[in-house]
């Protein structure tokens, strides 16, 4: 089990993990999502010991990562695939770590075995794939047998092949009682992967739920209406409360507390607008994800549509 | 490693070949300072390579105790270096011997013994002081540029600043270590005590950088 308390990872005037606590319960895989610089590395890396914390703590099993009387046997993780020696073998490389955390040697054949790279154990990593980096890199968490695992994206950069191997394989681990924490930008992939959620944006917690009441209440449907009459039907949806979003060409996503077709087909009625198009649309989970964590992203493309363009549009339809 | 063993025997045969006259063991060992610089950078480059390729976490993963991690380093890196140094050092005192027709390289005396067997220890040393360095600077290229201008350019200057120079001089880390195992006919270090005092500022140097060094490894991130 890994449990944060108030931790917080300050970089000069930059805060990376923003006293953030959560608990990573065993038995289940816990997705660990957030945006690109959220702080999902940089919690990671503390839980490992490597970063120092500017306060709060992160315990595996209730100690420190430096307090841990086997730290492999304890807690295994995959932060970075290409903390490898380029000119070691796979083999070699494991065999070094199973030296330093005083593992027996036969763990590293049996770890080989299980990710599938028994056939290229003796092969320098520096030649290896994305994919078999990433096997080795899981291979190396898997070392010491631990109880508690944490991956930072290894689905990144893999092929569906992969990705599918990865997820099978965590849900397996979690299967055996063990606790699973990983982290991804991608709610698609965390969907069908994790039971339970940790959100973050800026370094601070945004949700904290089992996937499926994250995605319950983040999944918002919206009402396309396509209207020549934006003039009128607009302002009118505006003064209702609801929202509008530029959907191109006279074409609008109106969004809202409860909005149905039904609701914006009697506004826009009341208004006598013409309307060509009047559809529910379901966000993508991405769109979803995204709208949760839209103040917490930090490399935001400015100009981005959806960005801007609501505070404008709701000027100017006010305007007219 | 091949260098380490190369440049002293070159250099060995070369002088004692050579000189019909005022050969000395120091003299056909003279390979042996050039060689100290290969083992500072072989021995900075053990360490930041652990940096370069990221796989300091996945040893600190391993092993979290830091300062165990640093000092088992820089223990088998000094080990490694003692070897090399002696090797090398009786490597290059056999051969030489057998080029030289003056008969002058034989051992009579512990001060004699010294300066072949000595290497093994300035080259340990000097590994240590390489390994904290490499930890402290963690780039290759700086640590290995710090360490050559540091022992090649900086300390061989002072010695020209009139004045207080030349007692700087006799203070300096690499300099005491060239006196170390240093003839003292040749460099004016005549007494023992001032041959021992040469080994205590070498080996303090190593003790307070490789202090230094496990301080902020503890300290930084990794
Ligand atoms: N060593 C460092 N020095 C300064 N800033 C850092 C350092 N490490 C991370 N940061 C900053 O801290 C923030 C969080 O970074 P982190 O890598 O933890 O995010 P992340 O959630 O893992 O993002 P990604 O999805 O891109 O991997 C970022 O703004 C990053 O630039
Ligand atoms: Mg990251």
């Amino acid at each position: 089990m890994i449990e944060a308390r108030s931790l917080t990872k300050k970089y000069g005037q930059l805060t990376a993990v923003d006293a953030l606590s959560f608990s990573v319960q065993p038995g289940v895989v816990t997705g660990f999502l957030g945006p690109n610089g959220a702080g999902k590395s940089t919690t990671m890396r503390m839980t490992l010991g490597l970063d120092r914390p500017t306060s709060g703590t992160v315990t595996i099993g209730g100690r420190l990562y430096a307090e841990l009387d086997n730290p492999l046997r304890t807690i295994g993780a995959l932060l970075d695939a290409r903390w490898v020696h380029p000119n070691r073998s796979a083999r070699n490389h494991l065999s070094a770590m199973a030296a330093l955390a005083e593992l027996p040697e036969r763990r590293v054949d049996e770890v080989l075995d299980m990710v599938g790279l028994s056939a290229v154990a003796n092969k320098r990593a520096g030649a290896f794939s994305l994919g078999m980096s990433q096997r080795l890199g899981i291979a190396g968490a898997l070392l010491g047998d631990p109880e508690v695992l944490m991956f930072d994206e290894p689905v990144n950069g893999l092929d569906p092949e992969g990705i599918v191997w990865i997820r099978t394989l965590m849900q397996g681990l979690a299967g055996d009682g063990r606790s699973v924490l990983v982290s991804s930008h991608l709610l698609s992939e965390m969907a069908v992967t994790a039971k339970h959620l940790i959100v973050i944006g800026r370094g601070a917690l945004i949700a904290d739920c089992s996937t499926q009441a994250f995605l319950d209440q983040a999944v918002t449907a919206g009402v396309v209406l396509r209207t020549p009459d934006s003039e009128r039907v607009l302002p009118r949806l505006l003064s209702a409360g609801l929202e509008v979003h530029d959907d191109g060409v006279d074409t609008y996503l109106i969004t809202g507390d409860g909005v149905s077709t039904d609701q914006v087909g009697y506004l826009a009625a009341g208004v006598g607008a013409v309307i060509h198009e009047l559809s529910l649309r379901r966000a993508s989970l991405e769109e979803a994800f995204m709208e949760l964590t839209a103040d917490a992203v930090q490399y935001s493309a400015s100009g981005a549509p959806g960005a801007t363009s609501d505070h404008e549009l709701a000027l100017a339809a006010a305007a007219q | 490693m091949g260098l380490a063993l190369l440049i002293p025997i070159t250099f060995g045969v070369l002088i004692s070949s050579q000189s019909d006259e005022g050969n000395t063991i120091f003299f056909a060992l003279a390979g042996m300072q050039f060689t100290s610089a290969v083992i500072l950078v072989l021995a900075a480059l053990a360490v930041t390579s652990e940096y370069r390729f990221g796989t300091i976490r996945t040893t600190l993963q391993a092993q979290p105790g830091r300062t165990r991690v640093l000092w088992t380093k820089a223990g088998v890196i000094a080990a490694v270096a003692f070897l090399i140094g002696e090797v090398a050092a009786w490597a290059t005192f056999a051969v030489s011997r057998s080029f030289d027709e003056t008969g002058v390289l034989v051992l009579r005396n512990a001060d004699d013994w010294r300066l072949v067997a000595g290497y093994g220890l300035v080259y340990a040393l000097l590994a240590v002081i390489a390994v904290a360095v490499g930890s402290l600077v963690r780039h290759p290229a700086g640590a290995v540029t710090l360490l050559l201008v540091w022992s090649l350019a900086i300390e061989n200057l002072v010695n020209v600043i009139p004045g207080f120079g030349d007692d700087i001089y006799r203070l300096l880390p690499f300099v005491n270590g060239t006196l170390f195992a240093g003839d003292p006919q040749i460099t004016g270090v005549t007494d023992p005590l001032s041959t021992l005092g040469s080994l205590g500022i070498l080996s303090g140097t190593a003790l307070v950088l490789l202090s230094v060094a496990t301080v902020v490894l503890k300290r930084r991130d990794a």
